[in-house]
């Protein structure tokens, strides 16, 4: 054999065979030469109890202790009740600050919510999602009808409960009746492979011909619009609430006099919960994508939920639902300086829920499993359900906002309100907040709040915020400052486009570096 | 501590690949592999390049899904599980590119390998209930601990993605072992060491293999490494098996040193 072979390939092959034979076999080679001697293994026991330690009770009750501290959103909120704003004073306020800035004010908190809630599913467990909106829309169109049609005026708390509960039992069995349609044809598959794909197909065939027979105004018969119509518009669960009456019975002994808050409380926790079923419905099938398949995905789904509310004649369809409870409190001032401490309350948990999440083993998990899925499901880490784990959590905060969102408004909540544009905003919000850095995002979603309104009238609200220093006489700004402002006023949304693509250039010169250090270290994905 | 000598003598194969064949379309990655691993034992797996090695790991911990073929663990047959699931049965892996969490700590990565066995709930978790303290302190001793014997425990605090390269291999290891398996296969851990980390990894596999009792399982360029640790070699080219034996024996296999060098002309 040797004698065919070319001969520099030859000596090659005497110089591999030398190689391999210079290493000696493991049978003579057992006498250990310890190069490196590893560390004694009684070090990590000392390690281990060098510090004493605090009981696990005590560390519970001292690091949830901070929460009280919201307690002192409600004086907060009296500070602002009892504060009259000077709007006679401001003769230059073009339009009405102070109706502004109150709207403001509270669309900050629940923006602040909003970016929160999507930092967990876009920041830290890395998926694409932009259908924010959607998981808002959910919450605010459910908590909005239950305490419109069942709360009376707040006046009836098992109302909204009832409703909830009743919604709950229906999409129990709903998801009962999935379950066991997915476990039939799961088990055809030993028929025959292609029956489940098959079935599969006749029910999407079905269910599209039938939401586009709805479409055209065929109601008695179509499957789309009794679920549009009827279920969606929840005429069942009023059928569930009359067979559940006696809870009713049991329940207003105990909560009638719970009145406004806990009427508030139960309409925001269950269209939240809402959503987070939503979230988890959603977040099944499109979290095996990845990137932007992710991305369009739930583009989709939050289009189909705005049509669904559009198509939906109790949700008030195209005109969305009007006349949602305090519209009838009392004048606009005191309304919303009521809802402050909700919203801001709400943006504080969500911050701490958030925060400790991301700070435990799971939120480790959810983190490594952005930065290497392969690496996470090979130490044993079941990828989907962090990932569904993030979203829905996500889902069950933006819901609780939307909540907030129609309790805000008191004239009317628009299907619009809940379109592409608003999960873009709130996308972006968490993109110039630095993705992965919580306290950026917070400062994002006050700043890019802010800016729109502020660009509006740049003067007035100059004029405004120097008011503590100057008092209330007249700015006397020189007139080619004026001039820029008027500018600036009249294209707004370039300016603002203009100052987004500034934000995102700076981000290379780390802006960001007077943050606390430990979320920068997360940073770098 | 359970010895090599003990656990190798049990009558069934702890893992057992058995004609496994794996094709993407008409490339055949592997035809007709089969192999198995003792408890305790040190196996190795070389090849040139392309032969299917990586894959045998692939299939093994569930990357890809065999298309022919059957893998037992402990008589149990775990071909076609969710990788996750391979590794609670009880293999674990660690990878030819190394494949930390770059933005976590040395702590955190090897603390999330524990989050397996997690008790605690989400509600749990939110309200640093008791025995979610007792918990998380359980796996931050416990990662010290593995750490510690790992050599790594003074860099516990330092972002996985600054330490040297060899600290980053043995990081990939006591993460991989903090999920207790009961196999560990390497993939090319020597790769870009020098001859110094090179020796400090052959007494480290061994020792991994003494302290935890796991069987390893092996793949490596490395000659010398290969041929000084393991106690069996599977020779794979273009995903046919073409040797088995001790080091010895592969040594002197004229068939291997073909297959190195390509066909004679």
């Amino acid at each position: 054999m040797a004698d065919q072979v070319d001969p520099s390939l030859a000596s090659l092959n005497t110089a591999a065979t030398e190689a391999i034979q210079a290493a000696p076999p493991s049978s003579v080679k057992k006498a250990p030469v310890p190069v490196a001697p590893l560390p004694k293994l009684d070090a990590g026991q000392a390690l281990r109890s060098r510090r004493r330690r605090l009981p696990p009770f005590f560390v519970t009750l001292f690091s949830n202790a901070p929460l009280l501290l919201l307690l002192l959103l409600l004086p907060a909120a009296e500070f602002l009740e009892g504060y009259q704003p000077a709007a006679d004073k401001m003769s230059t306020a073009q339009p009405n600050v102070d109706e502004t800035r109150l709207r403001m004010v509270m669309l900050i908190g629940i923006n602040i919510t909003l970016a929160v809630s999507l930092y967990l599913i876009n920041g830290v467990s890395g998926q694409f999602s932009l259908g924010h909106a959607g998981f808002m829309a959910v919450g605010a169109y459910l908590a909005g009808y239950s305490t419109l049609t069942y709360s009376d005026n707040w006046s009836r708390t098992p109302g909204p409960l009832l409703y909830f509960l009743s919604l709950g039992i229906v999409m129990a069995i709903v998801a009962a009746a999935i379950t066991v349609l997915y476990a039939l044809i799961h088990s055809t598959r030993s028929v025959w492979r292609g029956l489940p794909g098959l079935l599969l197909l006749v029910v999407v065939v079905w269910l599209v011909v039938d939401f586009s027979v709805a479409g055209k105004g065929a109601k008695d018969w179509s499957m789309g619009a009794w679920v549009g119509n009827k279920w969606f518009g929840l005429h069942i669960p009023v059928l569930f609430a009359r067979a559940l009456v006696w809870i009713q019975e049991l329940f207003n002994s105990i909560m009638t006099t719970g009145g406004k808050p806990l009427t508030l409380l139960i309409a925001l926790i269950g269209g939240g919960l809402c959503s987070a079923a939503v979230g988890l419905v959603v977040g099944i099938p499109t979290l095996r994508l990845r990137g932007d398949y992710l991305a369009i995905a739930t583009l989709g789904f939050a289009f189909i939920i705005t049509n669904l509310i559009t198509l939906s004649e109790p949700l008030g369809k195209a005109t969305g639902l009007s006349v949602i409870p305090y519209a009838n409190v009392a004048e606009a001032d005191s309304r919303a300086h009521y809802i402050f401490p909700w919203i801001y309350g709400t943006a504080i948990v969500t911050i701490f829920v958030v925060w400790r999440l991301t700070h435990s083993p799971a939120g480790r998990a959810i983190l490594a499993t952005r930065e290497d899925e392969v690496a996470a499901s090979a130490i044993g880490l079941d990828t989907t359900r962090f990932k569904i784990l993030a979203f829905v959590v996500g889902a069950f905060f933006a819901g609780i906002a939307g909540g907030l969102y129609a309790h805000l408004d008191p004239a009317r909540l628009d299907p619009k309100d809940f379109d592409f544009t608003r999960s873009v905003e709130l996308v972006v919000m968490v993109t110039v907040g630095g993705l992965t850095n919580l306290w950026g995002v917070i400062i994002a979603a006050i700043v890019l709040t802010f800016l729109p309104l502020f660009l509006r009238d740049p003067q007035t609200w100059i004029q405004f915020l120097l008011r503590p220093i100057r008092g209330d006489t007249a700015l006397q700004l020189p007139a080619w400052l004026t001039d820029v402002f008027k500018a600036v006023a009249a294209n707004q949304m370039v300016v603002y486009a203009a100052l987004l693509i500034l934000i995102m250039l700076a981000r290379g010169r780390n802006y960001l570096a007077w943050l606390p250090r430990k979320s920068r270290a997360q940073d770098r994905a | 501590m359970t010895t090599a000598a003990t656990l190798a003598s049990s009558p069934m194969p702890l893992l057992h690949l058995q004609n496994i064949s794996l094709r993407f379309g008409g490339l055949t990655a592997l035809s007709k592999f089969s192999f198995s691993l003792n408890p305790g034992e040190l196996v190795g797996l070389i090849g040139p390049n392309g032969a299917g090695k990586t894959s045998a790991f692939n299939i093994t911990t569930g990357v890809y899904r065999p298309t022919s073929g059957k893998i037992l663990l402990n008589s149990q047959p775990i071909a076609g599980l969710p990788p996750h699931q391979i590794n609670h049965a009880g293999i674990a892996r660690t990878f030819q590119n190394i494949r930390l969490f770059a933005s976590l700590s040395v702590l955190d990565n090897v603390i999330t390998a524990f989050n397996q066995s997690a008790e605690h709930g989400l509600l749990s978790t939110i309200l640093r209930t008791p025995s979610y303290i007792r918990e998380r302190r359980q796996f931050h001793g416990d990662a010290m601990e593995l750490l510690n014997t790992l050599g790594l425990a003074t860099r516990a605090k330092a972002c996985a993605s600054s330490l040297p390269y060899g600290d980053q291999r043995r990081l990939e290891i006591a993460r991989a072992l903090a999920t207790k398996p009961k196999i560990l296969l390497l993939d090319e851990p020597a790769a870009g060491m020098n001859p110094q980390e090179k020796q400090e990894l052959m007494h480290l596999i061994r020792f991994i293999r003494d302290h935890f009792g796991v069987g390893i399982w092996l793949i490596e360029h490395d000659m010398k490494l290969v041929m000084n640790v393991c106690e069996r070699i599977t020779v794979l080219d273009h995903g046919e098996t073409i040797a088995t034996g001790t080091p010895a024996e592969i040594q002197c296999d004229p068939k291997v040193i073909e297959a190195y060098l390509g066909e004679p002309v």
